[in-house]
């Protein structure tokens, strides 16, 4: 299930990236319309039944997955300096054309600086006709041929490997901006690195490898298909082309030297230090992709909840391929050659060590950091707050409220629990309403009680608790004048919101005092700990 | 920026949507024995049914979310509850124990990092984040199988999931209180 899982997300990014061909081939210039002209006709006829990787009838929804996935990368770049979340989020299908045409902009850059490559991985599995491209047996050939043209600058590939850090919105946002010869080459490098890789080593060990991020589980897929070294070359290109696509800070950090059909040789020979470049890149490259993974597997597990296999596999293999990596860091010298060619060439910065392990720490540091600025992002409050302690403190302390709101409210419920049987028929129709528009329902709510109970830690949760769920409380009461009054009893709507409000506060109370009443004293604390503020125990 | 606010609203509404529908189950199937319950107990059932169905939703995805319903399956008595909730996936409690394990073989080097680490480290020279660490670690459910990065991908999972949980079980509870309130 495994691997069907990996081959659908395979076939699937194929399937998106050649999508989004399809929509752009109308607007984008000629040369790369023609170029792109035959990929826009594999997916009606010839990819699904030729390729030995889909599987018919869950590829589609996985389409539609990867299709709105790889448009997450390909935002408005004015919308790059979102929340890092913002800028992967990811569209329901429903949106999913008119992302498309979002997307188009974005991808044009980009399609013409990888459209050359990506036509050879095309052309080599579907051999269509197509003058301007060279159809070659041996991929190999072409590749040498490309990599003259770009001029090795390592500072760039690192530059280019930063970038990836700071998400692929920003990717998006580059690419939009054409920087000239710069991102382009980045492309064809990682590209052509990954092919330059995938060529040079037998399939087998290409299943092996401990690649970062997505690319990795590919590549695991690669190794499992049909070992013929065209084949695996064009899957592991296709593999690239989609990757390339869809997870765009995946692919910039999978940056091979320039000129990579050498320096993949060298760093190969020189030992211990190429070996630290690669997997610096490469664990550099594995950051994003985590964020790529949370946004997807949200996406996904919300939309058809059949693809848990899907996104359990991925994710693990994101994890596996990272954490493995770390350890070949460490292991430096001894690392054999299957496991170092997943990794990314990446130099030391100026200025900073090049012991392995410093190199791997510090790929780590940033990597956590990373994480943690998409954990600034949604834990409200905590933009101002710098260091990871601090930061650690403030989700610490979030965590720990939102684990006792939920104490809180399942102990409310328990108290009206004598109506919790009639009203269940009415709440699944009122979940139908739950998609409210705009922000009634989340971000109000955290942002309301992180400067309310944050700052002043102890003493104002219970009241930064209850504003706020007063707030949240006038729109359920829009929600239920629409339901409620009309099924239940005619009520004046004007009163509505009174009564219900004041309820809040009254059953507040009635909570407590039934929870004393009736309960042990430990159990109160626990259950309404939000409400007697002595009871809040804040860690500092 | 409103364009990606309005997307990420919508999924996480669909999260909402989810959990709200898992936890719906969940209450449904318990219902008849919560009238016997005490209050104590009746809220330990919502709470547990609240949480196995956010870690439904989520289906195993991540470790969180597999620690949650492997320690909800240990009890018997809630096993019926997270087979009745996971039928829609397949998951039965015997799937959902074995995940971890096997989880926990593919972690084992990362466990054992984590383990001798944590034995290293625990003589009082802890500086403030590696206490921090440990702190975040014991609220997120699986977390000492978790190392630094992974550990920080899963908090964040984990918030966002227990932000859906939150927000729906007020306005369930809101709904049910102001339907009390109507009743009355």
């Amino acid at each position: 299930m495994d691997h069907i899982g990996d081959k659908d997300k395979f076939a699937v990014e194929k399937n998106s990236s050649v999508n989004n061909v399809s929509c752009d081939s109308v607007n984008k210039p000629a040369d790369w319309r023609v170029c792109v002209s035959n990929p826009v006709s594999l997916p009606t006829d010839s990819y699904p039944p030729g390729d030995p990787m889909s599987v018919g009838p869950s590829s589609f929804s996985q389409s539609q997955m990867m299709n709105s996935f790889s448009k997450a990368l390909w935002h408005d770049p004015s919308s790059v300096q979102t929340t890092g979340f913002g800028s992967f989020s990811v569209q329901t299908d429903a949106g999913s054309s008119g992302v498309l045409g979002v997307a188009d902009g974005n991808l044009g850059s980009f399609r013409n600086n990888v459209d050359r490559p990506l036509e050879t991985g095309w052309n080599l599995s579907n051999p269509l006709p197509n003058g301007d491209i060279l159809l070659l047996p041996n991929a190999n050939g072409f590749f040498p041929h490309s990599m003259a043209q770009i001029p090795a600058d390592s500072g760039f590939i690192t530059r280019a490997a930063r970038f990836s850090c700071y998400g692929s919105g920003i990717f998006g946002e580059m690419l939009n901006q054409p920087l000239g010869v710069p991102e382009p080459i980045g492309l064809y490098s990682q590209v052509c690195g990954t092919m330059q890789r995938l060529q040079d080593m037998p399939v087998g060990t290409v299943a092996k490898q401990a690649h970062g991020g997505q690319c990795s589980g590919n590549e695991l897929n690669v190794g499992e298909l049909p070992k013929d070294a065209s084949t695996a070359v064009r899957d592991g290109f296709k593999n690239d082309a989609g990757t390339v696509i869809h997870v765009g800070a995946n692919e910039e950090v999978k940056v091979d030297k320039p000129g990579c059909s050498h320096m993949s040789d060298e760093t190969r020979s020189s030992g211990g230090n190429g070996r630290n470049e690669l997997q610096v890149g490469e664990l550099k490259s594995g950051e994003t992709p985590s964020k790529c993974f949370d946004r997807k597997k949200r996406k996904i597990n919300s939309q058809s909840g059949e693809e848990p296999d899907n996104n359990g596999e991925k994710k693990e293999n994101y994890e596996r391929n990272t954490n493995l990596s770390p350890k070949k860091t460490s292991g430096g010298k001894q690392a054999s050659d299957p496991p170092k060619e997943g990794y990314i060439h990446m130099r030391a910065r100026r200025g900073q060590a090049t012991n392995s392990h410093s190199l791997a720490e510090r790929v780590r540091r940033e990597k956590i950091s990373e994480r943690m600025k998409f954990l600034q992002d949604l834990v409200p409050g905590c933009n101002k707050v710098t260091g990871k302690a601090v930061m650690l403190d403030e989700i610490i302390n979030y965590v720990q409220s939102l684990q006792r709101q939920v104490e809180f409210l399942s102990m409310k419920l328990a108290t009206v629990n004598p109506q919790l049987e009639l009203n269940l028929d009415g709440l699944m129709a009122k979940e139908a309403l739950q998609l409210r528009p705009g922000p009634s329902s989340a971000p109000p709510f955290p942002q309301s009680i992180m400067p309310m109970a944050y700052p002043p830690l102890p003493h104002l949760s219970q009241p930064g608790f209850m504003e706020p769920t007063l707030s949240c409380m006038r729109n359920p009461s829009d929600v239920l004048r629409q339901t409620v009054t009309s099924p239940l009893s005619p009520m004046n709507e004007g009163g509505f919101k009174r009564p219900e409000t004041q309820g809040w506060e009254c059953d507040l109370q009635n909570v407590v005092h039934v929870c004393y009443g009736t309960d042990a004293t430990p159990e109160n604390q626990e259950a309404t700990g939000s409400l007697p503020p002595a009871d809040m125990k804040v860690e500092q | 920026m409103h364009n990606n606010d309005n997307l990420d609203m919508d999924r996480y509404n669909m999260v909402k949507q989810q959990f709200l529908k898992n936890w719906m189950r969940g209450l449904v199937a318990c219902n008849p024995s919560l009238r016997v319950m005490s209050i104590k107990e009746r809220k330990l059932t919502i709470k547990l049914s609240a949480d196995i169905a956010m870690a439904a939703t989520r289906s195993g995805a991540t470790i969180w979310s597999r620690a949650l319903l492997s320690r909800a399956t240990v009890n018997t008595s809630q096993r019926l509850l997270v087979r009745r909730i996971l039928r829609k996936y397949r998951y039965y409690p015997k799937n959902v124990i074995r995940r971890p394990s096997k989880n926990g073989s593919r972690l084992s080097k990362r466990v054992r990092k984590g383990r001798k680490m944590s034995k290293i480290r625990f003589l009082g020279q802890e500086n403030a984040l590696e206490k921090r660490t440990e702190m975040l670690k014991n609220l997120v459910p699986g977390g000492h199988l978790m190392d630094g990065k992974c550990l920080i991908e899963e908090t964040l999972d984990y918030v966002v999931h227990l932000q859906a949980q939150v927000d729906a079980m007020r306005t369930i509870t809101a709904d049910f209180i102001s339907c009390g309130h109507v009743n009355k």
